[in-house]
């Protein structure tokens, strides 16, 4: 920065700074991870710069100084934090440096596109009473979504000086360093000390810790923390703090983090009320449906009813445009064989092609269907809604917060799914994430059980679909309260949740992503599942006199299969959905065709040579069992392991012969 | 089985040989997700086709 640069600058309050002096300070950057501080920092310090540790830790930490007007500025880039309450290792770090050795200025940057989860952390060092200046990056990504917010009503509201900032280039760099220096050298914002007013329940437990000599800041972090930060507390603050503790936690169900972020958030939301765009108050509309959604009664039932109505109506209304496909392949099928003499030709086209492919192509609409309830959901807020409400049972079985989007992308496919757990740091929450997706019923398996449902249970067909995907919920769930219990965490991680507004979901956005994967099932349809119903009528076809191949196969691994009263055909069935799980339908249309021209043909003839206890047990065979062979690729991808792979694909067939045989036995007594 | 018989029948097998080796290798291929692009999203080339 030049010095001609600051020259014209001068101040209102007459502060003489343009003197030069040998004066320096200590700036600490500190704020969220991702959001542009390390960038500030670069353009702050340049090439001056060095890496280190934190004292103690293998935290890193940057040095680097910047000299402005005479006066050096040594910066400290702080690990990206959330919190300074929480047990992670940067936390503890950034938390015990503030403590031991703090800055005489901090510089706290914030994501402006999201503000008010970055305000939680300036609340906390406010609360602390440090001196505080803020810089507001990435104000541009706000504008892009149509929001702003007023800096000076801001900077009113907490009592700071609030500065725009950008780390991509030196834009507001002077106006920020002038700002840092007449701070610096007139303290404005020492020793702030923001009291917010928490529930009156945390208030009392705070004051009984008050009156024992302890600081106020230090009694809501030590309570929010449930007492894991250390703050040198004597023998009776300890146990009068733990009684604290132990009261409010008799008192109510929610723990003190929850209670103090409620008290934090809800000072934010005013502040922000004043100065942002993007935070207005909530219609009365949408108070009344976070009221029913969030519901601490009502929640989960709305839930559970939301998604027993979405698998009905995929099969309901489903199965209207799957009839008019049905016919028409039944048709092409009819018009093939009789123009087409009497040969092998002939055979794979109608009897291989046709109707593998045609047999998967019907459950078109449900697929659809199916992926524009979830898009619904997802786009309306409802879907955030629902991980809120099922992050207490997640966390109970040992899965990260950050787990529920994976596993929502896991009714689609779970090859993407299963990528997408890259997001969770912590590598055992990651792996458990990664190794029970297979268990969240994707798409592909959509065919067989409305195929299924269709024949054994039509009239009860969403309520039998809606069961499946609960039961492999269930047993995703089950299987990470095992895995969290024999796989050691590597550390904690921080997830933080902000629920969006109530959404009108956008007509053309629904139709696009319906469309998209439209085209991602036809695809498939023309790749994998084609092969697959050529390979089965290959094997089915050969050789021409005798038992064919397929059979002979089938009647080998049957005995495997007999305690669920599964015949050859069946067995082959699952044997192909190795390849991918549309082809469980393709087989059994394949395998089963006996002159039928249709797909009621089809039902006919299994529901014939199936009990209905079988056809359930099928259901959950499929559910359950070893994942398909992208999402195997996927899984050792991603884990980097086969022995993982090993795991999942031995761990799914156990549970699915297990769970099958349960099902079988049990639909037995009572279908 | 008549010579058109065999002729189609070796064109099904030499088919099926290459597209489940091709689907293979790039299932297992460490720059392909999965069973190439068609069902992914986890890069920038999802909705390529296969």
């Amino acid at each position: 920065m030049s010095p001609d640069e600051s020259a014209a600058l001068s101040f209102s309050d007459g502060t003489d700074l343009s003197s030069s002096d040998n004066s320096a300070f200590t700036i600490a950057l500190i704020g969220n991870p991702n959001c542009g501080k390390t960038s500030l920092f670069n353009q702050l310090t340049g090439a001056r710069q060095r890496t280190g540790n934190m004292a103690g830790v293998t935290v890193t930490s940057r040095e680097g100084n910047c000299e402005w007007r005479g006066v050096e500025f040594h910066f400290i880039d702080l690990p990206g934090v959330y919190s300074l309450s929480n047990s992670r290792v940067e936390e503890k770090v950034a938390r015990d440096y503030l403590i031991d050795s703090p800055p005489d200025l901090i510089l706290n940057v914030l994501d402006a596109s999201n503000l008010a989860r970055n305000l939680a952390l300036t609340t906390q060092l406010m609360e602390q009473g440090l001196p505080v200046v803020l810089a507001l990056n990435m104000l541009d990504e706000l504008e892009k979504q149509g929001h702003s917010v007023a800096l000076g009503s801001l900077s009113e509201s907490l009592g700071l000086p609030v500065l725009a900032s950008d780390g991509r280039s030196k834009k507001y760099l002077p106006e920020l360093l002038e700002q840092l220096l007449v701070v610096c050298r007139t303290e404005q914002c020492a020793e702030q000390g923001l009291h917010i007013e928490y529930e009156p329940h945390l208030e009392q437990a705070i004051s009984e810790l008050e009156a024992l000599g302890i600081v106020r800041w230090m009694a809501v972090r030590w309570l929010e923390s449930s007492g894991e930060n250390d703050f040198n507390f004597d023998a009776n603050q300890l146990s009068a703090a733990q009684s604290a503790l132990a009261l409010l936690g008799s008192r109510h169900d929610e723990d003190p983090a929850e209670m103090v972020a409620q008290g934090r958030y809800g000072y934010i939301h005013g502040l922000l009320h004043k100065s942002s765009s993007e935070h207005r108050d909530q219609s009365s509309a949408d108070h009344w449906l976070d009221s029913i959604a969030l519901n601490r009664w009502l929640g989960i039932p709305v839930f559970l009813g939301l998604l027993w109505l979405m698998f009905e109506a995929t099969f309901t209304l489903g199965g209207y445009p799957a009839d008019w496909i049905d016919t028409s392949v039944s048709w092409v099928g009819e018009q093939v064989a009789s123009l087409m003499p009497e040969s092998l030709l002939k055979s794979l086209l109608v009897d291989g092609l046709i109707a593998g492919v045609g047999g998967v192509l019907v459950f078109l609409p449900n697929v659809v269907l199916l992926f524009l309830f979830i898009a619904l959901l997802e786009q309306s807020g409802y879907m955030a809604r629902a991980a809120f409400l099922t992050d207490n049972l997640m966390s109970k079985v040992g899965l990260h917060g950050k787990a529920f989007v994976p596993l929502v992308m896991g009714f689609g496919c779970n090859v993407p799914a299963i990528m997408s757990a890259r997001t969770i740091e912590e590598p055992r929450a990651r792996l458990i994430t990664i190794l029970i997706n297979p268990f969240m019923s994707c798409s592909a398996r959509l065919p067989v059980y409305v195929l299924l449902a269709g024949i054994f249970f039509a009239e009860q067909a969403g309520t039998v679909l809606f069961a499946l995907y609960m039961l492999g919920i269930l047993v995703a769930f089950g299987v990470a309260a095992v895995l969290a219990r024999t796989i050691p965490e590597q550390h904690d991680e921080t997830f933080i949740m902000e629920l969006p507004p109530w959404r009108m979901p956008s007509i053309r956005s629904l139709l696009l992503h319906v469309w998209d994967k439209a085209g991602d099932f036809l695809r498939k349809i023309g790749g994998v599942i084609l092969v697959g119903s050529v390979l089965i009528w290959l094997l089915q076809s050969f050789p021409q006199n005798g038992t064919p191949w397929l059979e002979q196969l089938g009647h080998f691994v049957a005995p495997l299969f007999a305690p669920m009263g599964f015949g050859w055909q069946e067995t082959v069935a699952l044997l192909s959905g190795f390849i991918a799980k549309e082809v469980i339908a393709a087989s059994l249309v394949v395998v089963y065709q006996t002159g039928m021209s249709d797909m009621a043909g089809l039902q006919a003839a299994m529901g014939e040579s199936l009990a209905p206890a079988s056809g359930l047990a099928l259901m959950v065979f499929t559910l359950l069992y070893m994942p398909c062979l992208a999402t195997i690729a996927t899984i050792q991808r991603e884990t980097g392991s086969w022995r993982w792979v090993g795991v999942s694909i031995l761990m799914g067939l156990v549970l699915a012969w297990i769970g099958a045989w349960i099902v079988f036995n049990l639909a037995s007594i009572w279908i | 089985m008549t010579t058109f018989d065999l002729t189609v029948l070796l064109l099904i097998l030499a088919s099926l040989g290459w597209w489940l080796w091709r689907y293979i290798a790039r299932t297992f291929s460490a720059k392909c997700p999965g069973s190439g692009c068609h069902s992914c999203n986890g890069c920038s080339k999802g909705g390529r086709p296969d």
